[in-house]
């Protein structure tokens, strides 16, 4: 399927604006995707992915969400530092607005119909759109190892707002994370579950932070691959009606 | 694909016999693969489920682990108790015995290629057994039950997590009343404590046999995200 990629520039509600790649299918979409970046940027990484889900049909939009402290923003994988400055200065007042943005865009992008749209990231991203389940009708969201829903050293979490969430989550986890260790991944299944959420929980023993990102030291095919079609099952159960 | 069905009759080592459905891809298979029954016995549902791995290029061979008390037997979901009473006449050394006979058949008839296991119910349970028991290539368990403390086995399996020899896909339903998330936390923790690599993954709202199409608990959500992900899984630990 030949896909088409280009930047858009979105308005924000508290005046700012926000660049956004989208990648589009052929034809008509199956559904809506947002794309939430890690701490790297919108970078060829991100951008990837975006394209990979708009070749399985989904119209996919990965907003920069650095867009008020670093638009333009992206690295490489070895140093940490520049990306989490913008994380630092980001709000979740400032990160629901962005959601808002790109949900609506996608909404407005289909011919006047109204497209189901999922919402799936990464690393910091998994924390989006965890807070894009709160903050927007999604059909459901996706985090791959998402820092911050349980308290972090850069964040105090999520985990007394999972009662807002309004959609299902399929969370992945690495068993061997540094930053998001058992505990607190069982912190987060534990408090969906109080809440009375629905969700899928994968925890690969043996994989790492990024394990899903293959232009990472971390990358682990096995778990790569297999978190893919899981991943495309759930959209589809989701976003699609049978 | 077209596959071809058979039973089969298994030599095992304690001097028993045993039969076993056997499904065959149509060509060279993969890999092979061990299916193991819940307490409902070799039913359609298992028959079904060893067929459609065969269509996916596995030699499938679902072993009649109630051979010793119950041949041939069969039953629906409604009634649980003639399940229950075969399986709790089952012990964990006439269970090896017929995995060392079931996995000897496989290797005999896929030579060259690895074999993995999958279970279902009190299959997951003897999946897990099997990784111990038999060479695998990887072992996957469906809400097996007995491998923490369960109300229906009288041996569970914690404290020899230590001796599994493969990677593990352990699949849960967050309903399951007789497998609850503590359960599943004593798994994946012991999994865990024994450095033991494992995939495990948790349906909130799915019951004890989501997977089961004919059973009242079937849940089609969770069953269609389970099905890609096993086959992935099988793939890259059997791949040669």
């Amino acid at each position: 399927m030949a896909l088409t990629t280009e930047f858009v520039t979105l308005p924000v509600d508290d005046g700012t604006s926000m660049r956004a790649y989208v990648a589009r299918p052929e034809g008509k979409p199956k559904a809506g995707l947002l794309v939430f970046q890690e701490i790297f940027g919108v970078n060829h990484h991100i951008r990837n992915i975006a394209d990979r889900f708009a070749n399985e049909g989904y119209l996919a939009i990965a907003p920069e969400i650095f867009h008020r402290s670093g638009p333009g923003f992206e690295s490489g994988y070895t140093d940490m530092t520049e990306g989490i400055g913008h994380m630092s200065k980001m709000t979740d007042a400032g990160a629901a607005a962005d959601i808002r943005a790109a949900f609506d865009w996608l909404q407005n992008a289909a011919d006047g119909k109204k497209l189901a749209t999922g919402a799936i990231g990464y690393c910091m991203g998994g924390r989006m759109s965890t807070l894009a389940a709160m903050t927007v009708p999604v059909a459901c969201g996706v985090s791959y190892y998402g820092g911050g829903i349980a308290p972090s050293p850069f964040n105090p979490g999520l985990l007394d707002r999972l009662k807002e969430v309004q959609s299902p989550m399929l969370f992945f986890w690495g068993g061997l994370d540094g930053f998001i260790k058992p505990e607190h991944t069982k912190m987060v299944t534990d408090g969906m579950r109080a809440a009375n959420k629905p969700f899928v929980g994968v925890d690969f023993s043996d994989a790492d932070h990024g394990f899903f990102c293959d232009e990472r030291a971390s990358y682990n095919a096995n778990a790569a691959t297999e978190a893919w079609p899981l991943t495309l099952a759930y959209l589809k159960n989701y976003t699609q009606k049978p | 694909m077209a596959i071809q069905t058979e039973f089969a009759r298994l030599g095992v080592a304690d001097g028993t016999s045993m039969r076993a459905y056997v499904a065959r891809p149509e060509g060279q298979p993969k890999a092979g693969l061990i299916v193991l029954q819940e307490i409902f016995g070799i039913n359609p549902h298992i028959r079904d489920l060893t067929e459609r791995f065969a269509r996916e290029g596995y030699l499938a061979i679902a072993p009649e682990l109630f051979h010793r008390t119950g041949e041939g037997f069969e039953s629906g979901y409604t009634d649980m108790a003639p399940g229950r009473e075969h399986a709790q006449a089952t012990t964990d050394g006439g269970l090896s015995g017929d995995i060392h006979a079931t996995f000897n058949w496989l290797h005999t008839h896929t030579p060259g290629l690895k074999i993995a296991a999958i279970g279902y119910c009190m299959g997951g349970r003897v999946a897990t057994l099997a990784a111990m028991t038999v060479p695998l290539a990887c072992s996957i368990s469906y809400y097996g039950g007995g491998i923490a403390s369960h109300p229906f086995y009288k041996v569970n399996l914690l404290d020899r997590l230590g001796e599994i020899q493969c990677p593990m896909l352990f699949c849960w339903g967050g309903r399951d009343h007789f497998i609850p998330p503590d359960a599943v936390h004593t798994v994946t923790s012991g999994m865990r404590a024994v450095n033991k690599p494992f995939a495990s993954i948790e349906f909130s709202d799915a019951d004890h046999g989501f997977f089961c199409d004919a059973r009242a608990s079937y849940n089609p959500v969770a069953a269609a995200q389970a099905w890609p992900f096993t086959l992935a899984y099988l793939d890259n630990h059997t791949r040669v």
